[in-house]
């Protein structure tokens, strides 16, 4: 057990000092010096004061001023206050600090909380986007087909501004394209002679998938030189992205319509069932840029 | 209060000690982590006009005195303010780019910087924009003897008197704290400088010889002390002898230098005089218990607690690692700054 006040007292009784002398050179009261001596801390002020009395102490009785200093470095750290008798020091709840492990702990689940928060936002964000822009590709190829329909059937063309009369026309535009959509089936039944094959061919508008997957055929890509093609479905779940080789083919799979951007349309043919399709008019300067729709064609 | 210690945990808090003679830089967590002369050395190209510099920190201070006609080796402070501001701004951007010199993203440091007490408002703005310019987020400034009271573990929250004097470079300063603010302050332009021009003026006096800044210090460092010491030491030195011109070989001895610094050190004595004089009975009596700490890289003159002790019949005592007691006092600061809601002590 290191103890410097031992050794300082028993450096002073050698050099036959007397307390009040050391106490009067050190220009301390005697009482400050006993309890040098007897590392009595209570009595004595904060750590700094009591390391430097010690060193003067030392210097002044010629003991060895480094190991004492060491040695009441051991007896009372560094950082502790060792005039709070330990007793009382142990009933003080300890500070937390900034640097504490809990502290940190904590702010780092903070920090993950809110990044992990903050991804969920922002997935949940896409997704919606990403529902939206199905249901605008749902209702264009309804619109679509909503022209082309009085086109072919020659005959409702003359019935059909007979209809909306109930519904005014400035109504319907205000209304959004959905109602268009609702409003569309409604020539194909009435005019019997016309919608019956047409009906089979255009599937029903608005998002009735099952019937859409069963009617839609098969779309084939085949490639004869190098090409660069950019393919999309709408329902984002298929892609074909990339640089194609001669002899290289691919079926068409995902939701239609397709956007299509193929760099070198002459190396690429398209067959629906077999059935060729015209790239021709879509194409300017050898790309070909389109929103195919294999059900219309 | 969540958001101040997050704001903590992420920040990059420096205390920088600015001294006339070395800056020290305490990074929190870290410590001390620079401890460099605070001198620069500026190449000028006379072609072109540009300046630039051409070292800092200890390159710079091994220069002194010893440039071609192209190269100034200055130190931009003086008497513990800023004498030169441009050159202080570079050589604060020069240190807080060495303390970041292994992180990948550098962050834009909050700095708390230790001014004299008695500094004007002029040099403190001084100091301040000096550094923001080389860099810092934020700037506060302390009082050095509150930093050095912080750093030296004194009781300075407690209701009783606590006298520090801390001796720089430039200025030493003495005060009484006590409750976490300065009683009495004040600040005298003596310091390690003064005591180097004395050791010149002494030699060039007694020895006919001139010496160097550089040499003077050396000096200091090996044989001076403030107290007759048993022991006689000597140093040889070489200077120019002024009536030959020719460098010439001489041995000065303790005892000497003892003579030489009579005139700093009295200053010194007397402005702790005038302190205790000053200061309120009660906390007065309470300095009388305790003793006076020495702080500062002065307080490693030999026997210079012992001249304190003798002339004001009160104990004094020297403070663990002196030198490092204002960065240290400041980094410790910063961290009561951001436990106690900032308004715990007097910073600006």
């Amino acid at each position: 057990m290191p103890s410097p006040g031992k050794r300082l007292k028993q450096a002073r009784e050698a050099m036959g000092m007397e307390v009040a002398t050391v106490a009067e050179q050190l220009h301390l009261s005697r009482v400050m010096v006993h309890a040098l001596e007897e590392e009595n801390y209570e009595v004595l002020p904060a750590r700094v004061f009591v390391r430097g009395y010690y060193r003067n102490f030392a210097r002044l009785v010629g003991a060895p001023v480094e190991v004492v200093l060491k040695e009441f470095g051991q007896l009372c750290p560094e950082g502790e206050d060792c005039s709070v008798p330990p007793a009382v020091a142990q009933g003080v709840r300890k500070e937390i600090h900034s640097s504490h492990g809990l502290v940190r702990l904590a702010t780092w689940l903070i920090a993950i909380a809110l990044i992990t928060v903050f991804g969920l936002w922002w997935k949940s964000y896409l997704d919606k986007e990403s529902a939206l822009e199905e249901s605008i590709a749902q209702t264009v190829p309804a619109v679509e087909m909503e022209e082309i329909a009085p086109a072919a059937v020659a005959a409702p063309v003359q019935t059909a501004p007979q209809t909306p009369v109930v519904a005014s026309p400035a109504e319907a535009m205000e209304k959004s394209p959905e109602v268009v959509v609702d409003d569309a089936p409604v020539p194909l039944t009435e005019t019997e002679n016309g919608a019956s094959s047409g009906e089979s061919e255009a599937p029903a508008p608005a998002g009735e998938n099952e019937q859409q997957a069963a009617v839609q055929p098969r779309v084939l890509l085949s490639f004869s030189g190098d090409c660069w093609v950019d393919v999309r479905d709408s329902s984002r779940s298929f892609k074909l992205v990339g640089r194609r080789q001669a002899g290289d083919k691919y079926e068409l799979k995902g939701k239609p319509p397709y956007k299509m951007v193929l760099g070198n349309a002459r190396n690429v043919s398209i067959t629906i069932d077999g059935r060729p399709f015209d790239l021709a008019p879509y194409t300017k300067g050898n790309v070909a840029k389109l929103t195919f729709n294999p059900t219309n064609n | 209060m969540l958001f101040r210690r997050l704001r903590g945990f992420f920040s990059n808090d420096l205390s920088i000690d600015l001294g006339t003679a070395n800056t020290l830089i305490y990074a929190r967590d870290r410590g001390i982590v620079l401890n460099e002369p605070s001198v620069v050395a500026i190449r000028e190209d006379r072609g072109r006009g540009m300046k630039a510099v051409a070292a800092v920190g200890e390159d710079a201070k091994k220069m002194l005195g010893r440039t071609p006609a192209n190269i100034t080796a200055i130190r931009p402070m003086k008497d513990g303010v800023i004498a030169d501001f441009t050159v202080t701004e570079k050589m604060l951007q020069y240190f807080i780019h060495k303390v970041h010199e292994s992180r990948l993203i550098r962050p834009s440091p909050r700095v708390l910087i230790c001014v004299p007490c008695g500094s004007t408002q002029v040099e403190r703005r001084a100091i301040k924009e000096s550094a923001a310019g080389a860099g810092a987020r934020e700037v506060y400034l302390i009082e050095e003897p509150m930093a050095a009271a912080i750093g030296a573990s004194l009781p300075v929250d407690e209701a009783r008197g606590s006298m520090i004097l801390d001796i720089g470079g430039g200025t030493s300063e003495v005060a009484i704290i006590s409750l976490n603010g300065i009683v009495y302050a004040n600040s005298t332009r003596i310091g390690g400088d003064k005591f180097d021009e004395a050791i010149i003026n002494y030699v060039r006096r007694n020895y006919g010889s001139l010496i160097g800044e550089a040499t003077a210090e050396k000096i200091k460092h090996k044989v001076a002390s403030a107290w007759p010491e048993n022991e006689v030491q000597e140093i040889e030195v070489k200077g120019r002898n002024l009536a030959e011109g020719i460098p010439r070989s001489f041995t000065l001895n303790s005892n000497e230098i003892l003579e030489a610094l009579q005139e700093p050190l009295s200053g010194i004595v007397d402005a702790v005089r005038k302190a205790l004089e000053q200061t309120p009975p009660e906390l007065g009596a309470d300095v009388a218990e305790r003793g006076i700490v020495l702080t500062g890289g002065g307080a490693l003159l030999k026997g210079l607690d012992r001249l304190l002790e003798e002339e004001t019949g009160l104990p004094v005592i020297v403070a663990e690692d002196p030198m490092t007691c204002v960065a240290r006092g400041g980094g410790r600061a910063l961290e009561l700054m951001d436990e106690k809601a900032g308004d715990f002590f007097s910073v600006e």
